[in-house]
């Protein structure tokens, strides 16, 4: 129920009337005034015969599940009662969809009789996520623009998942052989249950047991070293585990809002979670936002100091301060939001992945790399992971990177091993590149990024660069060959 | 429908009106009397062996504007082709009017060419042509409007076929429902006649003025309890 307006049509039209009936009047003119009752009836005649209103809309489309760039079918029944008049309806689709058949937006005039109008299309869907396109906007409107417009909304529920291209790695067979990434073998849980399998000789630390001393090693050592053990180690029981670190930075962004640099590391992480569970590996996956890095963080404090206003008594006050400064709420930090999945196995992991994948945007995480490497911690301390940092390496941003790399130093391995760390990084310039003078220029800026990416690898990072426009993921892991 | 049907229905509806409004002021007592003016004036010696073209001249005159308005297309040069039109039109209703005022100021006695169903049925297509072009011009901004909204235009046509169907529809009831009135008024006057008789005086003498004033209260009665209902 809505109460009516009197639009600017109508308001002209009774003006109209009443200055022809005063004229009448004014002149004692039976004509005029006669005439003045022409737009009141024109009026009154529109009044009765009234407005459509939009009863039922059906959707034939059902929930789907696709991926990007695959093409969605719906069909609409739209069902108009009432009066004549125009009426418009249509399905409101994500900004990523592109209209590829059909139309989602129809037209339509209902005459004096009831009226169900059919519509159809197709959709490519060009970005990954989760659409819910339950709203089917219509409006309606008066032949004679008596009466407002209706606008108004149908439910006609339907979810579309569009997931992001998985990007196979499989045809890279024997890959230790040939590569120098390390394949999460020896990201193997530290504590553990020996097994029979052999791993390394290594010297007598503190906490070794005397038992697995290598008696013959030591003695032969012994002409060398006096004093010194060596010990056997054996691999631990235990599943591989790989932490996937995803960037949600702004500079993730680059490109159009379709094709961005965070859709090809989304592609990549998905590529990544796929190759390693289906290895049985433990897949833990966590999105941070670089750009964190630049305010305060989790080991900076988080409240302004009080301070003790006892000590400022007989300083003058230069500038009065406003009663606005001094009722303002002080700036309260954003709660931390942690956007972290720890590893686990298996198909159910990897669909907890995708569903996470389907909600990333940038700025989706609150937390810089270190302050979500901290946050994964308890998961990290006494395991041997390999950890994989999907990012753009820009110079401005390389600070955030080192901190994180550094941190994942402090809790992982011995100090004679380093712990396996991929940078993979996703050359966005080239994404955002159109012309031919702006693919050059990519080029001069991936090539001013050289030096950084030798500083990562002199902390023992193995740093991967891919082109997403020049190469495919499996071409640019395959190039990382000794 | 497509556009130049309704620019071409539009335009003939305009000239239609225009040609009936000119000719009907021709014919007027107040066009002769500022003709005979003319004629008296400095002017007329000069003017003399044109004066037999003076009316057709007259009228070419005015379709030439109303046509330049017509082209423009937009809404207000439709209200100043409606504003020409009354005032060609003011000149006949002059002449039935119970008071003259015009005529009395410059000395007339009115002596029309043409009867008060004539000068009726004129003001009634200059109403018609009013309300016409207010709404073509709408209907022709609704076309643009879904056309830039991704309509497509087979559905746009199909509107616009609706749209001149339903305003033809209600201007043709709009006009029998005015014609009725003006043609059954004297009709009906001679059944109140009775009544009326039987009222005082001074209410019989303001009764065009008392009967307008209701007319006008009721139509403000009827808008505010249409703005006070829910759709």
């Amino acid at each position: 129920m809505t109460t009516r307006t009197l639009t600017q049509d109508t308001l002209e039209l009774v003006i109209t009337a009443v200055t022809f009936l005063v004229l009448g009047m004014f002149l004692g003119n039976m004509i005029l005034i006669t005439l003045g009752l022409a737009p009141v009836i024109f009026l009154t005649t529109g009044v009765i015969i009234g407005q459509p209103k939009v009863t039922s809309v059906e959707r034939v489309g059902k929930d789907v599940k696709v991926n990007v760039d695959d093409k969605v079918r719906d069909k609409l029944t739209v069902t108009i009662e009432g009066g004549p008049g125009l009426v418009t309806v249509s399905d409101v689709l994500p900004g990523s969809f592109a209209l590829d058949e059909g139309t989602n937006f129809k037209a339509l005039w209902k005459g004096l009789s009831p009226k169900t109008v059919e519509f159809e299309y197709m959709a490519v869907c060009a970005k990954r996520g989760y659409f819910d396109l339950r709203e089917v906007a219509y409006e309606v409107r008066h032949p004679l623009v008596i009466s407002s417009n209706v606008l108004g909304t149908l439910n006609a529920k339907r979810a579309v998942v569009v997931q992001p291209q998985p990007l196979f790695v499989r045809k890279i067979k024997n890959h230790k052989s040939i590569s120098r990434i390390p394949m999460p073998m020896d990201a193997r849980f530290r504590f553990g249950i020996s097994t029979t399998d052999f791993r390394e000789i290594r010297d007598y630390t503190a906490s070794d047991h005397y038992r697995t001393i290598n008696w013959k090693a030591s003695a032969k050592l012994l002409s060398v070293r006096p004093g010194s053990f060596l010990v056997n180690e054996y691999e631990k029981e235990g599943k591989k585990q790989v932490w996937i670190f995803l960037d949600s930075a702004a500079h993730m962004a680059l490109g159009t809002a379709v094709n961005n640099t965070l859709e090809y590391a989304i592609r990549a992480v998905m590529g990544f979670t796929n190759f390693y569970i289906d290895r049985d590996c433990r897949v833990g996956f966590c999105v941070y936002d670089h750009d964190a890095y630049q305010w305060e963080g989790t080991f900076v404090r988080k409240e302004a100091p009080e301070i003790d206003e006892s000590i400022l008594e007989g300083m003058d006050q230069i500038e009065d301060i406003s009663e606005e400064e001094r009722t303002r709420e002080p700036t309260v930090r954003q709660k931390t939001r942690s956007r972290v999945l720890f590893p686990d196995v298996g198909k159910r992991q990897q669909y907890k992945i995708t569903r996470e994948l389907l909600h990333v945007d940038i700025r989706y995480s609150s937390e810089s790399l270190k302050e979500a490497v901290h946050s994964c911690r308890r998961y990290i301390v006494g395991t041997q992971p390999l950890f994989v940092i999907v990012t753009m390496v820009e110079p401005a941003k390389i600070k955030g990177v080192v901190d994180g790399v550094r941190e994942l130093h402090r809790y992982v391995g011995r100090a004679s091993t380093k712990p396996a760390i991929i940078i993979f990084n996703v050359q966005g310039y080239s994404i955002a590149a159109q012309s031919e003078e702006e693919k050059i220029a990519a080029g001069f800026l991936t090539y001013h990024n050289q030096p950084y990416y030798d500083a990562l690898r002199g902390m023992g990072c193995i740093v991967v660069n891919w082109d997403p426009v020049g190469e495919s993921f499996a071409q640019a892991l395959q190039r990382q060959r000794v | 429908m497509r556009e130049n049907v309704i620019r071409s229905v539009e335009l003939g509806v305009v000239l239609a009106a225009c040609y009936m409004a000119a000719v009907t002021m021709v014919q007027t007592t107040l066009y002769d009397k500022i003709i005979n003016m003319i004629k008296d004036s400095f002017m007329g010696p000069l003017l003399e062996p044109y004066m037999p073209y003076f009316n057709l001249a007259v009228m070419v005159l005015a379709l030439a504007l109303c046509f330049m308005l017509w082209r423009k297309g937009d809404i207000g040069s439709f209200s100043k082709l409606f504003s020409l039109n009354m005032l060609m039109f003011f000149f006949a209703v002059l002449d039935f009017s119970t008071f003259n005022w015009v005529g009395l100021i410059l000395d007339l006695m009115p002596s029309p060419k043409v009867d008060d169903r004539w000068v009726f049925s004129v003001g009634l297509l200059l109403q018609v042509t009013y309300l016409l072009l207010r709404y073509t011009y709408r209907f022709r901004e609704d076309r643009v409007e879904l056309l830039n909204r991704g309509a497509l235009e087979e559905d746009i046509n199909q509107v616009s076929r609706g749209q001149m169907g339903y305003l033809t529809l209600i201007v043709s009831a709009t006009v029998a429902t005015t014609a009725t009135i003006y043609v059954s008024v004297p009709y009906l006057n001679e059944y109140i006649q009775q009544p009326l008789n039987a009222l005082p005086y001074f209410i019989r003498s303001k009764a065009p003025v008392l009967v307008g004033i209701f007319v006008i209260l009721g139509i403000a009665v009827s808008l505010i309890l249409y703005l006070r209902s829910s759709e």
